[in-house]
């Protein structure tokens, strides 16, 4: 019976360990999909467990494996089916996020990722920005409208869930 | 693949349907600019974005899509929710008759996932009322 034990805190750290890395991943993912100008908003994920209410150290991009909390490895914890939430806590997230309108001045520096966007914005929307050849305007954006339903909906999402699982658990021979 | 085929299959129906409202609503879509920046009338914005192409794990065929839909609707700021609320519909209604189709051998077979939404939301010195409802697509061209 110790054996099979064993194996079953195995299995059990297994899986805690995969949803970990899938996590990290993910966290990477968002960072490098969404606008970067002075880096606090990629800077501001944060993971949280459901079961323990722990957060990881709070790192930055590009995000490690010990910037995710431990999972403890009890049956209760590994068969409950939200186990992690990733969360941003930049206070300008939602803005970031083009999900809040907001009016936007010039930050006094230039931005740190690249500009994918350039022209007059149309709303107060983030990334709702017309062609410059059209409109003029010298409004910018460091990542495309509705980046995070994209990267969320358009399966890149998934995919990165796939790949953090073939990462932690190698396939048989 | 024929990205057109796709976003006319969304674009289409929901220019048809705003301009069918009384009074009709502008509709923009990408790339094309909403006149004047920062209008003061009412209007819809829609975002047709592409997420993976191709997938093989959506069907065996190779012209296929997905991505998501992003539709904010703003109407004039002060005067109630009513008014957003019609255009919210207009849109909904829009994205879950999509839904209707059945695959057939041509055209564009296109399905809609869960709504998520609506949520509303304005600033101080916007003009203007803002609606959003987003969802996800999965495409395929057929012929």
């Amino acid at each position: 019976m110790a054996k099979i034990d064993d194996f079953e805190v195995k299995i059990r750290s297994k899986i805690q360990k995969t949803v970990r890395i899938v996590t990290r991943n993910v966290m990477n993912d968002l960072a490098e999909a969404g606008p970067v100008w002075t880096g606090e908003f990629r800077d501001s994920y944060v993971a949280t467990s459901m079961g323990t209410s722990g957060t990881g150290t709070g790192g930055s991009y590009p995000y490690q494996l010990k910037d995710v909390p431990e999972l403890p490895i009890t049956k209760k914890e590994t068969n409950r089916k939200t186990k992690i939430t990733i969360s941003n806590i930049a206070e300008h997230a939602l803005i970031a996020m083009d999900k809040k309108e907001s009016e936007y001045e010039y930050p006094g520096q230039e931005p740190e990722g690249d500009i994918v966007l350039r022209g007059t914005r149309q709303s107060g929307i983030r990334g709702d920005i017309g062609t410059k050849e059209k409109d003029g305007g010298d409004n910018r954006a460091t990542a495309p409208l509705d980046w995070l339903p994209t990267y969320i909906r358009g399966g890149k999402f998934q995919r990165s869930i796939a790949r953090g699982i073939k990462l932690s658990i190698p396939e048989e021979d | 693949m024929n990205y057109q085929k796709i976003r006319a299959k969304v674009e289409n129906p929901l220019l048809t349907a705003f301009g069918a409202l009384n009074p009709a609503v502008p509709v923009f879509f990408d790339n094309i600019t909403a006149a004047p920046a920062n209008s003061t009338t009412e209007y819809v914005r829609v975002n047709v974005t592409f997420g993976l192409t191709n997938d093989p794990t959506l069907t065996s065929s190779v012209d296929n899509a997905r991505g998501a839909i992003v539709i904010r609707c703003f109407s004039k700021k002060g005067e109630g929710p009513a008014r957003n609320q019609t255009l919210i519909t207009t849109a909904v209604d829009v994205l879950e008759t999509l839904n209707d189709s059945t695959k057939g051998t041509t055209g564009t077979y296109f399905k809609v996932g869960s709504i998520e939404g609506p949520s509303f939301s304005s600033t101080e010195n916007s003009p203007l009322f803002m609606g959003r409802v987003e969802t996800s697509y999965v495409a395929t061209v057929l012929s």
